[in-house]
């Protein structure tokens, strides 16, 4: 539910991928077709040429004492480039989780005229309150996100060995529903289901649920 | 305001495909660290004129084109090929996860397959009259798979078996009937 560019993570793949096995079928191209092998023999020359005598620069400004051959001074600025595009295009992945599902609307009647901001802690409070009835399922995970410049909760719940899921999605849908009577206002909600890890990891879980409501308590 | 189901469409298609991050972070990395290599090099090749000349060796040998710089290229070519092909797929295929949407009227919801294979494999062994440790279940797109090592002694209704399964996957869209394989070798009850 993260906004993710998913199409531009495609795009990219699909680029380098198709560099990569154009570089490749041409390699070995050059070593397995006649053809091909004398074009690389005919050509070659020419290019170790073209690099020999590539026009110079002179770096002396920096501190180079003789010139050097244009590309290789191109080299570090183009290596410096690619890094940090790749480096913005790797940390513009995963964003879009929210702290609120409602950030400021705007409530106004007769007597009242706020903005109101919930949390995604209390959405979490309310749905597991809600759901605290229903068996065979652990207490569900809330978290928010914004899609399409909408908030959306995304609900996950573990479910005990053997349930059938579709037995579990009406009273999931019913616990969902107090939450909406609480907001006033129906949000959308991605409800997912998994299987429950092992029951050995999940009671030190719930221990240490538990402890951190009793500190919260004290503070 | 946009339309919940046009959001709804958006978070079911993204939950149930792969976003492809990992890989192409895994890419991204992997060119990064080639041109802090290649911008390494030529910084050192700058200040350094003997690697320069060692570049340039590099050119010859490889124009010259022996028989150790084919074997080379051949070799990294095809490794080059393969990796590149691996890249298109990645980035054409639809990246399924395995889960999928079960019908509801307030929210989009979907289960993981597994949560699906434990449900069909209680099912199945219900109804094979074994226990759950003798059975075991793969989920595909349209129907599920049931393996069932039978006790010794007892016959399993192959059919019984199927249509429990089927029965149990129909809400998960498994409609086609599920293939039931009985191991010739028994265990003892």
């Amino acid at each position: 539910m993260n906004s993710t560019n998913r199409v531009l993570n495609r795009l990219f793949l699909l680029v380098i991928g198709l560099v990569v096995l154009i570089a490749g079928a041409t390699a070995v191209a050059v070593t397995t077709v006649p053809a091909w092998s004398h074009l690389w023999k005919r050509s070659a020359p020419g290019w170790q040429s073209t690099l020999e005598h590539a026009q110079q620069l002179g770096l002396a400004s920096i501190g180079v004492p003789r010139p050097v051959p244009w590309f290789l001074a191109a080299t570090p600025v183009i290596a410096l480039v690619v890094i940090v595009l790749l480096l913005i295009f790797v940390f513009a992945q995963g964003w879009g989780r929210l702290g609120r599902v409602v950030d400021g609307w705007h409530v106004a009647d007769g007597e009242t005229d706020a903005f109101l901001t919930v949390d995604v802690e209390v959405a979490r409070d309310a749905i597991r309150q809600a759901a605290r009835g229903i068996r065979g399922i652990s207490e569900p995970a809330v978290t928010a996100y914004r899609v399409k410049g909408e908030p959306a909760l995304k609900v996950t719940v573990s479910i005990t060995d053997g349930i059938d899921a579709a037995t579990l999605v009406e009273p999931l849908e019913s616990a969902l529903r107090e939450w909406d009577g609480l907001l006033g206002e129906e949000v959308p909600v991605y409800l997912q289901l998994t299987p429950a890890i092992g029951e050995g990891v999940r009671a030190p879980l719930r221990a240490l649920t538990a402890g951190r409501r009793e500190l919260s308590l004290v503070e | 305001m946009t339309s919940q189901a046009s959001v709804y469409r958006r978070i079911v298609r993204r939950e149930t495909h792969s976003s492809r991050a990992g890989a192409a972070i895994t890419v991204a990395v992997v060119i990064m660290l080639l041109a802090v290599a290649a911008g390494g090099a030529a910084v050192y090749a700058i200040v350094h004129p003997p690697l320069w000349a060692g570049i340039q060796a590099g050119f010859r040998e490889l124009a010259g084109f022996r028989s150790t710089v084919r074997y080379a290229l051949l070799a990294a070519g095809i490794v080059a090929g393969l990796l590149g092909i691996l890249l298109v797929i990645l980035a054409v295929a639809p990246g399924r996860r395995p889960r999928r949407r079960v019908d509801s009227s307030r929210a989009a919801v979907a289960v993981d397959d597994k949560v699906i294979a434990r449900t069909l494999a209680k099912k199945g062994a219900e109804a094979a009259g074994v226990s759950r440790a003798q059975l075991s279940v793969v989920v595909a797109r349209r129907r599920a798979a049931v393996h069932v090592t039978p006790t010794a002694g007892v016959s399993i209704d192959r059919s019984a078996v199927e249509d429990a399964v089927l029965c149990a996957g129909a809400s998960y869209g498994l409609t086609r009937r599920p293939r039931v394989v009985i191991a010739e070798k028994a265990v003892v009850g």
